[in-house]
């Protein structure tokens, strides 16, 4: 058993080399990331990516298609995906592989960001602020519908009302405020909401807060508050109504 | 009916029916496909799946040395052809550093222009020209490279082709295009050169660096690169230049430094937004904002714009640092007033000026290079900035280019790329760049010499 565990593992390695040299199409490229990820790390944990985070979204989709499979067969059905799309390429991809490699010929290259600033923060936060964390506003009405505390804290302090100003969801900041969320709660940095809407330069959460109430003057722990965070005049005109 | 069953297997097996291949001729395929069709382990017993894996296995290695050994398909027939080192040649010797096929006699170059593919024909392009110029930007802007995920595509202004492409001592021979032949005649593809001396292990050699090699997209199979290749060097040949340089994205035969670009935020919010990057979970927007925050102005005493009058202390100070390098351009002072004094969108350089003695102490400067995003709703346009040349001698480097990174900034750049070249690496984590997912592969062309690091590496090509 341990020799099978051992060949696997080798096919699954290799198959990954040789998935580099490879040009798949972006689906393929989808199929073997949700595949391989499944094959290394298990089951997602992480939230489905922000709505306009298109390639992050769309590689979490093919992650999260594989649900709980087992990490074994997803790397069983990446090293036969990899074998398929390397036959293909032998067969008649050749043509489309030569013609990105001769592209890439002389000239710079696009790069992007590969890996992520890391986050922190505890992944036992109450659902409610997950799902504001996402601008989900089904979600949110539902999981208030259900009972959930409205200014119920993850471990750094923020409410679902910090989460949905950060990611610029009016609609959830709208549910939430209906349901009592309390529009000047500090966080653990003394950050309100408004805060958050400020900073991330969310002119229609900003408006909203302001005209449920929410305090321009409240200091954060480092002293300084959403007015004088506006980065602009504009921003300064709407934390004056 | 039939359409809903294909929809419903696609539902059941995620990724895994859209598009399958044709089941592949070779016999140990077919057995590997079946074993993954049938999952149900009671019919394959243990024994007969681990000789499949192991059948598996020394298939894919036996793939894995085919690709290193250059038969990466057609690329590499042509690259065999070529005066380069071949990809598994270890050249260690630090002392091996000369051509590989000697200067040719005028006479014996050829003298005729390569035969183009039927319908199209050479076109000798004159970058002055102003309605040309907008054909090649064209040409780039809908045809030239893309990141893996296909989001961002190089969008090189048109004043950057002319400062890229008309440094003193060009060579229009050098700007080569390729036209339909019949019809509107338009610019199918392209490729560069500039001439330029550069310095290889300490040894001055005559180069051109090759440049914007662009073939349109419907023609990608047509193998148009290979003999853009040899006509620009059948030119260059010509003219007494039988050395290039340039950089790629892929490895091809054979790299003599690998590279690393290096990412900076400036605007963190629209970097997440259009995918350049991304929040990790658990994070922020507010907290990634702040932590990427500059001060408003630059910090230096001393730091302004550089003015034509720096170019003769610039030019001196630029010399003598990238003497340290093993692989760095040789500019005089047309060229450097030429590559590095500011041109609006296009090259920003700064000097520090000594308060004092009014003396040039140090010198950054940044490329302006934008990306077209593709297909998104808010944003058309990433702005980066790209390290270029940069001398510290009387402030710490990281400290300098801080004050770059507040300038590019303030010029509304969204991110600041450095490639980990030079001195670089003293600045990158202390300034928050975060490794980006591109390599950059830097290759000479008819020259032979030991592998060098990044670091080792004093020049930038645009």
């Amino acid at each position: 058993m341990a020799a099978l565990t051992d060949a696997a593992d080798a096919a699954f390695e290799a198959a990954a080399e040789v998935a580099r040299s490879l040009t798949p199409s972006t689906d393929d490229r989808l199929r073997l990331y949700g595949l391989y990820k499944q094959g290394t790390c298990g089951a997602v944990t992480t939230g489905r990516p922000y709505v306009w985070d298109v390639a992050g979204r769309a590689k979490w989709d093919a992650w999260h298609g594989h649900g709980d499979m087992k990490r074994a067969d997803a790397r069983r059905r990446y090293v036969s995906l990899v074998a398929e799309l390397a036959d293909n390429g032998s067969n008649d991809g050749g043509d489309a592989a030569e013609a990105q490699a001769a592209q890439s010929i002389a000239g710079a290259r696009v790069s992007t960001m590969a890996c992520e600033s890391s986050g922190g923060g505890d992944d036992d936060a109450p659902p409610l602020v997950r799902l504001a964390e996402r601008g989900d506003v089904a979600g949110v009405r539902a999981a208030l519908k259900g009972g959930a505390a409205v200014d119920a804290c993850d471990g750094d302090g923020r409410a679902a009302l910090h989460w949905a100003a950060d990611c610029g969801s009016v609609e959830c900041c709208r549910i939430l405020l209906e349901a009592g969320a309390c529009v000047d709660l500090r966080d653990g940095d003394g950050l309100t909401p408004l805060a958050y809407a400020v900073i991330c330069d969310r002119g229609d959460v900003v408006d909203l807060l302001v005209a449920n109430g929410a305090d321009a003057d409240i200091a954060d722990n480092d002293g300084e508050t959403p007015r004088a965070s506006a980065s602009d005049e504009a921003m300064r005109r709407r934390l004056e109504r | 009916m039939a359409e809903l069953v294909d929809r419903d297997d696609g539902a059941d097996t995620p990724h895994e029916n859209e598009g399958r291949a044709p089941p592949p001729p070779v016999p140990r395929n077919k057995k590997k496909g079946k074993g993954k069709k049938k999952a149900a382990p009671t019919l394959t017993s243990e024994a007969q799946r681990r000789e499949e894996l192991q059948q598996l296995v020394a298939r894919m290695r036996r793939s894995r040395v085919q690709d290193d050994g250059g038969d990466k398909r057609k690329p590499h027939k042509f690259w065999d052809t070529q005066p380069v080192p071949k990809l598994d040649e270890a050249i260690e010797d630090a002392q091996i550093n000369d051509v590989i096929e000697p200067n040719k006699d005028h006479a014996a170059i050829r003298q005729e222009p390569y035969a183009m593919p039927e319908g199209f024909a050479w076109s000798d392009l004159d970058v002055t020209d102003e309605s040309v110029l907008k054909e090649i930007y064209t040409l780039l802007n809908e045809n030239y490279v893309e990141d893996d995920d296909a989001m961002f595509r190089f969008d090189y202004s048109m004043r950057f082709l002319t400062w890229a492409l008309t440094p003193p001592g060009y060579r229009a021979e050098f700007h080569l295009g390729v036209r339909a032949a019949r019809g509107k005649k338009g610019l199918m593809a392209f490729i560069t050169g500039v001439p330029a001396w550069c310095v290889v292990r300490g040894k001055r050699v005559k180069c051109v660096e090759i440049n914007y090699l662009c073939v349109h997209k419907r023609l990608r199979t047509k193998r148009l690169a290979p003999v853009l290749i040899k006509e620009i060097t059948r030119r260059v040949n010509l003219a007494g230049i039988f050395q290039a340089v340039y950089t790629a994205g892929v490895v091809l035969p054979k790299p003599v430094a690998s590279c690393r670009y290096f990412h900076r935020s400036l605007d963190p919010k629209k970097l997440i937004e259009i995918g350049f990057s991304r929040l990790a979970p658990r994070m922020t927007m507010a907290r990634t904002i702040k932590l990427y925050k500059l001060p408003e102005t630059p910090t230096i005493p001393g730091f302004r714009a550089m003015q034509p009058g720096d170019v003769k202390e610039c030019t001196t100070l630029l010399t003598s640092y990238l003497e340290k390098f093993k692989l760095h351009p040789h500019l005089d002072e047309s060229e450097v007033a030429h590559w590095i004094l500011p041109r609006e969108g296009v090259v920003d350089a700064f000097v520090v000026e000594d308060p004092e003695t009014g003396a040039i102490t140090d010198l950054c400067s940044f490329y302006h290079l934008p990306s077209t995003v593709i297909g998104h709703e808010k944003h058309n346009t990433l702005n980066a900035a790209y390290s270029f040349y940069n001398v510290a001698t009387s402030v710490p480097l990281q400290e300098l280019m801080r004050d770059a990174l507040i300038c590019a900034r303030n010029v509304q750049m969204d991110v600041f790329n450095a490639l980990n070249v030079m001195e670089n690496d003293q600045f990158l984590k202390d300034l928050k760049f975060g490794i980006g997912d591109g390599h950059l592969q830097y290759y000479l062309y008819n020259w032979k010499c030991a592998e060098m690091r990044a670091e080792d590496v004093g020049l930038v090509l645009l």
